[in-house]
């Protein structure tokens, strides 16, 4: 066998077009820190950027429109409420430049609502009715002024002053206070759904409280992990009252139900370990491109790896055909079974190779690119209730020994068409048909179909096996397990026909 | 043959194609360090029946065996004695000589790179043997095959129109190579049109039309010629002479008769004679024929592969 290996080691790297293109699949990790770059052009701007766009966006319209135009309103008092809003936007954004306040600054929702009760302000102080206020501001009509602009000025000193603790404290026991209520009243309009949730934001302040952090701070992870947990609750308690009696409906909530209180795990575990996952660091916002950014994107080019695989297999069992050396490899002393097994074996051996190399290129262009800042982060799962966590690093070289297995069952498939029509391109373009077609069709099919239960378990959607790496299914109509069994299933029943095939062929 | 051990044993072996039958009910034995030729016109069956016996086509029915063992029920044991060359030579065109040879070597453990050497030497491809075969002329990869086939000194070498594209000086290296191998005891199977060099060099000559054997015959005794058959020569006046003398003796005693042809000018073919050579001559000489020549008639291959198939057009 050793020997079988040896000789389809030597026809394939005798090759010199094959040792190029493998260079090329190395070269993609290379490649991804150019779409970064890219990428970063396009989207990583200055916090100042987009607040200096929206001012002069709206002094444009104030310029534009100096005076009420019958043709582009509808009344007088819908341009005079057009011409508060961009005035109030003007306000709002300078505030924030001459206060250093970017969007993911826990007082910028402080903000929001200043500059929303300063609008009201001004529009009762040019002789706004109640009517009017609600019909094109949306606010109440019972406001009392007064109130508003002590509200103002109290958010004023948390905003000036940078307070959260207080804020954060003050705004737990408005909460508290809220949630006793409902419990305590006899009729509450969405019953226990709106009691659930009330406990559900209680939660999150005294997380807030006790973790002393700014609250909906983009920028600081145990925020955006608070944020993540009141987030998943909100939707479990949403999909709990959900009394739908459609039973494909019902599953698929009880599915995303668990993926929630999975997040809701993991994210709990890095609050009390002080230990953020890479979920959570995704989530945070960064002005500069991370190293988990880095990686998410690099990731996007070991695609090449499973279409490389699909190229070399096809090439290393159809050109015993073209150059007809099969009459000569089936005379060697060995089953036929051995030499179709040597030529798996050898790519196999080359795709694991490369997506190892490909991992490692990509990990050292990240440490040397995009290095980490703060907390090193780590990979979370969890499994029958409990969480694990794994360095980031392993989890990428993980991610990568599930693209090479991804790619070994596409070798397969490939070389099953191979043995079968013996012609490489047919072979190639079924195998990238397969691969990075029919899945999106299959998706489509059963999203705009009236998802046919045939697909449930189609099995090229659940050959995407990058999802389960991910710890998130393609298709959460598919159970994991399920699915990954099918993934195997396919694999066996792909190797067997294409022994089948190389052995009874007659040449 | 010089034993009588067989190593190719094709008993009774039929193969069809759907409704077309291919090769027909065809037996035939190869001893050991016999040279068997193979010859027959397109289409014939002999590409058939050498790739029945390598087991790329199954037989529909019948057996092959090598060497005792069942190249069916028992491939990698049979196809181990074989060493083969397929009528088109086929090779990596991208690796060299030397490369294609050694993924041949290192199938078979016994085969050293010194025998690698000796091979390449043998079929004359020493000096060119470390460039791509995609350089080579097709004589040349006739030739790279033949030694890919003789690495490992099967016991059947199976040569399927190894001769295409030889020139003359080739040709006889080749009619020494493979005679040099048989001598060392390894049977040969091969299949060609060149109808002279097979009576040069094999043993015993099959002929085969659509798909049956329909003749075997040892090359010796085409050699040897038929005792009962004589050509005669005469001088030019003595023509119509001879012609009445033998028309006069024959039948004349029941126990000496004969049948004669008058096959060109002065030439006349005397078939199925009981009378010796020695008595006709002298018979004739009496007469007052002048004899220039009586001598044993020998049938060529070429004769006898006309008078077989009508002179098809071979391959």
């Amino acid at each position: 066998m050793s020997k079988l290996f040896q000789n389809e080691w030597i026809k394939l790297f005798g090759r010199k077009g094959i040792k190029t293109l493998i260079a090329l699949a190395l070269c993609t990790a290379i490649l991804a820190v150019g779409i970064q770059m890219l990428s970063d052009r396009e989207t990583k701007v200055s916090w100042q950027e987009p607040y200096q766009t929206e001012i002069s966006r709206a002094e444009a319209q104030l310029v534009r429109y100096p005076e009420y135009d019958a043709k582009e309103w509808a009344s007088e008092t819908e341009y005079k409420a057009d011409v508060l809003r961009w005035t109030n936007e003007i306000q709002k954004y300078r505030f924030c430049l001459d206060s250093g306040i970017p969007s993911w600054d826990w007082r910028m929702g402080i903000v929001d609502s200043y500059f929303r009760n300063l609008l009201l302000m001004d529009a009762v102080r040019d002789g706004w009715n109640a009517q009017d206020l609600e019909r094109y501001f949306g606010f109440p009509s019972n406001l009392d002024l007064t109130e508003v602009e002590e509200t103002n000025k109290e958010w004023m000193v948390y905003i000036l002053g940078n307070d959260y603790s207080t804020y954060n404290k003050e705004q737990l026991q408005l909460a508290e206070e809220h949630l006793l209520n409902l419990k305590e009243s006899v009729f509450v309009e969405g019953g226990d759904k709106t009691i659930a949730l009330a406990q559900a934001d209680t939660e999150m302040l005294e997380r807030y409280v006790t973790y002393n952090v700014p609250a909906n701070a983009k920028d600081n992870w145990v925020s955006v992990a608070i944020s993540r947990i009141r987030e998943n609750q909100g939707k479990i308690i949403e999909w709990t009252y959900d009394n739908s009696s459609d039973p494909e409906t019902a599953r698929e909530n009880r599915m995303l139900m668990e993926e929630a209180n999975a997040s809701i795990q993991k994210d709990l575990f890095a609050l009390n370990n002080n230990m953020p996952s890479s979920d959570i660091l995704k989530d945070v916002y960064t002005e500069k491109t991370t190293y988990l950014q880095f990686f998410d994107n690099s990731f996007l080019m070991s695609a090449s790896v499973v279409i490389l695989g699909i190229i070399l297999a096809a090439w290393l069992v159809c050109m015993e055909y073209h150059y007809g050396t099969i009459s000569t490899l089936v005379l060697y002393p060995f089953k036929r079974k051995s030499i179709l097994h040597a030529k798996y074996l050898v790519v196999e051996v080359t795709l694991l190779g490369v997506a190892l190399l490909e991992c490692l290129i990509t990990l050292c262009i990240g440490k040397y690119l995009y290095p980490v800042i703060g907390t090193q982060p780590v990979f979370m799962t969890v499994w029958n209730g409990t969480v694990y966590w794994i360095p980031y690093f392993v989890a990428v070289l993980l991610r990568y020994l599930a693209v090479f297995v991804q790619a070994v069952i596409m070798v397969t498939f490939t070389v099953m068409i191979s043995a079968l029509v013996h012609s490489r391109s047919i072979s190639i373009f079924s195998g990238l048909f397969a691969y990075l077609i029919l899945p999106q069709i299959v998706r489509m099919t059963y999203t705009y179909l009236g998802k046919p239960a045939v697909l449930r378990y189609e099995m090229f959607v659940n050959l995407d096996l990058i999802h389960f790496a991910n710890n998130t299914p393609a298709v959460t109509f598919a159970e994991p397990w399920a699915a990954l069994l099918i993934v195997i299933g396919w694999w066996f029943i792909f190797r067997r026909v294409s022994y089948m095939a190389y052995k009874q062929q007659e040449i | 043959m010089r034993s009588q051990s067989v190593v190719l044993d094709v008993q009774n072996v039929t193969k069809k194609f759907g409704l077309v039958t291919a090769v027909n009910h065809v037996s035939l034995q190869v001893t050991e360090g016999e040279i068997y030729g193979l010859t027959g016109p397109n289409d014939s069956g002999k590409t058939t029946l050498v790739k029945m016996i390598l087991g790329h086509l199954r037989p529909t029915s019948g057996n092959i065996v090598v060497s005792g063992y069942d190249n069916q029920k028992e491939y990698a044991d049979a196809v181990d004695f074989i060493g083969a060359t397929m009528e088109y030579p086929n090779h990596y065109p991208y690796l060299s000589g030397w490369q294609n040879l050694m993924l041949t070597a290192n199938m078979y453990p016994e085969i050293t790179k010194a025998r690698v050497d000796e091979a390449a030497e043998q079929v004359g491809l020493k000096s060119v043997i470390h460039q791509k075969v995609k350089s080579y002329s097709l004589g040349m990869k006739q030739r790279l095959s033949i030694a890919q086939s003789i690495l490992k000194y099967p016991q059947l070498l199976i040569l399927d129109e190894p001769i295409k594209g030889f020139d003359p000086s080739a040709m006889h290296d080749f009619v020494q190579l493979i005679k040099s191998i048989a001598a060392n005891g390894t049977s040969v199977l091969l299949t060609s049109y060149l109808l002279g060099e097979m009576e040069e060099l094999c043993d015993r000559i099959g002929i085969m039309s659509h798909g049956y054997l329909i003749a075997e015959k040892a090359t010796e005794d085409l050699q040897k010629g038929d005792d009962s058959s004589f050509i005669l020569r005469v001088g030019e006046d003595s023509e119509e002479r001879a012609f009445q003398v033998l028309r006069e003796n024959q039948n004349k005693d029941v126990s000496e008769t004969y049948a004669f042809d008058k096959t060109a000018e002065c030439v006349f073919e005397i078939k199925d004679c009981t009378m010796s050579p020695s008595r006709l001559n002298r018979i004739l000489v009496e007469a007052g024929v002048e004899v220039e020549e009586i001598r044993t008639h020998r049938q060529t291959l070429e004769e006898l592969y006309t008078s077989l198939t009508g002179g098809a057009e071979i391959e």
